[in-house]
Parts: structure tokens; sequence; C-alpha cells
């Protein structure tokens, strides 16, 4: 079962990763290629100022790195999002299926991606909104990686616990305030971990030469769409994962159904 | 009533994974492993940190990907 699960899961991100490559390569890479040309016209102003030639040599060409490189990028994201999605699911179903068996696994899957896709993308980018290349500094990238990876980790812990916090809850105030409750802990949680995590303001402004502006800051336009299409690309990423898991779960339950014997068929149940 | 034993007496939709099992647990415990391998690789490795020192061609390879998909970068 745990097997076969995972598999599903592995499965869905799969295509996931393909359906959010395909969007990707068609909306986020024009925004990388402004992005890339900003670096170069920047660096060209910077050596005005300083005298200095500066060339950054390319492991791979940017044709490798907007197909090749994305395309896997993107693949392994997913399904490792898949993955970590099945045994997820595994273990809440393991709970819930014990608890209350009449529930259908299906909706526990949306249920589960849905919280999923909010403590894994939806907080992390609010928090940390992604940026196109030349946006960041090298200085800052150890902070600024430490601090994306406590968030996301921190956002996941405090989903499970407001998870764990509704189920309990669920008897005593019924379903509806118990998730209500739980949405507002993992909210108050998430607020306060942001709160003290540091702040990182670091897009480009022009090149100055003394009171003299030798170079644009980085374009605004730029940031805006690809924050927009990185989220727009999550969020297809996820619903994907989501559609297809159901639709495979879909299938096993039904194999099962028929396993189980056409006794429970004929008796007309 | 009759609802509440209806329910209790329908049949799973879906076979529940037999948990104690150790076997499972391996399972489960290997899956997570190498999902967070390759999410550090493709996320923080050669960036903040590297296990591989001063090479970058994990980084490049996946660079703009990194980017989009939220990790932190250049
Ligand atoms: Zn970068």
């Amino acid at each position: 079962m745990e097997r076969r699960i995972t598999g599903i899961g592995v499965l869905a991100g799969l295509v996931a990763g393909i359906v959010a490559f395909v969007y990707a390569r068609i909306f986020i890479e024009p925004q990388v290629a402004l992005a890339v040309d900003y670096e170069g016209v920047r660096s060209h102003a910077e050596s005005l100022v300083t005298g200095e030639h500066e060339h950054g040599h390319e492991i791979f060409s940017r044709g490798v790195q907007e197909n090749l490189g994305t395309g896997i990028g993107t693949l392994v994201f997913a399904v490792v999002m898949g993955a970590l999605f099945a045994v997820a699911f595994i273990v809440v179903w393991a709970f819930l299926g014990r608890r209350s068996p009449s529930t259908d696994p299906r909706f526990v899957a949306v249920g589960l991606a849905a919280c999923a896709f909010v403590a894994v993308s939806g907080v992390p980018f609010f928090v940390y909104p992604p940026n196109p290349p030349a946006v960041g500094e090298e200085a800052t990238l150890g902070a600024r990686s430490g601090s994306y990876l406590t968030l996301t980790l921190v956002s996941i812990g405090l989903m499970v616990a407001a998870a764990v916090l509704a189920f309990w809850l669920s008897e005593r105030i019924g379903g509806l305030w118990a998730v209500v409750a739980g949405a507002i802990a993992y909210l108050f949680g998430v607020t306060v971990t942001a709160t003290l995590l540091p702040d990182f303001a670091e897009i480009p402004g022009p090149v100055m030469d003394g009171d003299r502006i030798v170079g644009p800051g980085f374009p605004g336009q730029v940031v805006a769409d690809f924050r927009i299409y990185a989220v727009a690309d999550q969020v297809l990423l996820w619903t994907v994962l989501t559609v297809v898991f159901v639709a495979l779960l879909h299938r096993v339950m039904r194999r099962e159904a028929r396993q189980r014997g056409p006794s429970l068929v004929e008796a007309g149940i | 009533m009759s609802v509440s034993i209806q329910a209790a007496e329908q049949p799973r939709a879906l076979a529940l994974p037999t948990a104690s099992a150790a076997d499972a647990a391996l399972w489960l415990t290997a899956t997570v492993l190498l999902a967070a391998l390759a999410y550090y690789f493709l996320g923080y490795d050669q960036g903040a940190v590297s296990v591989f020192g001063s090479d970058t061609h994990v980084h490049e390879f996946v660079h703009d990907a990194r980017h989009f998909l939220g990790f932190p970068c250049h």
C-alpha cells in the first residue's frame, strides 16, 4: 500500500513538473532573459565607473540553462513534492482512516494539498518573494538561504501542529471552529516567525558616478512579472499534482473494491 | 442514530497502511531522506553551502529553476 501510494505521488509530481516546466519556459524564462540583459548593462556601467573589467564565465550556455536546466530543476522539485506529499498522505490516512473509516480519502488528499501549498509555497513566497537573477547580493546569500529554509521548515512544522490542534478540538467545538482555530494558530505562528527573521530588500538601484546616474536601476516591471509568474507556476504545479494524485488514488480504490470480492457487489453493497 | 451506525459499518474506501510494520516505516523514512537530499541539491548546494567545495555545476545547471522556485540566489 505505502509503495503504491508513494508511486502515485512520484507519478503525479512528474506530470505536474512537466506542466510547470512548459509554463515556466513560456512565461518565466523571458523575464530571466530580461534580468540577464540588465546584468550585462549594469556590469558595463560599473566598469565605466571603476575602470575594471569583469567577465563572468558561464559553465552552461543560456540555452542549456533555460531549457534542460529549467526542465530538470522543475521536474526534480515537483517529484520531491510529489513524494513528500505521498508520505504525508499515508501518515494522515493511517490516522484518519482508522478513526473514521467512511471518510473519502480523495477529500483528505485535496485538503492535505491545500495545506501543503500554503505551508511550502504560499507563506514562504509571501515573506520572501522569488527574485529574478541579478537582484540578490552575493554577501547575503548565506543569510537569505538560512532564513528561507528556516521559514519553510517552521511553516511546515506549524501546519502539522495546527492540523493536530484542529483534530483535537474538533470533538470539543465542532469541525468548522476547530479548523478556524487551527488556521489562526498557524497564521499567528508564521507571522511571529516572519517578524523574527531578517528582512532583505536588495533590488539594485541605479549605478552612480558621484551624483551622475551612469546605469539604470533594476527594471521594476521585470521583478513584478517574475514574481506573479513564479506564484502562478506553483499554483499550477500543486493543482496538477493534486488532480493527478486524486485520479490515480481513485483507480487504486476501485481495484481494491474489486479485490475485496464480488460477493459485496452481488449483495448489492 | 442509524446514520452513525451505518457510517461505522461502511467498508473503508482505501486500505489502511500497515503503519506498525517496520517495513512501512523504513520505506517512508527512505522516501523522505531521498526527497530531502534532492531538495538540498536543487535549492541549497553550491549556493550558501556546498558538499563539493568550489564546484558550481549543479548550481549553474538548475540556476533558472532555482530562482523561480523561490530559492535565494544571486
Ligand atoms: Zn542566481
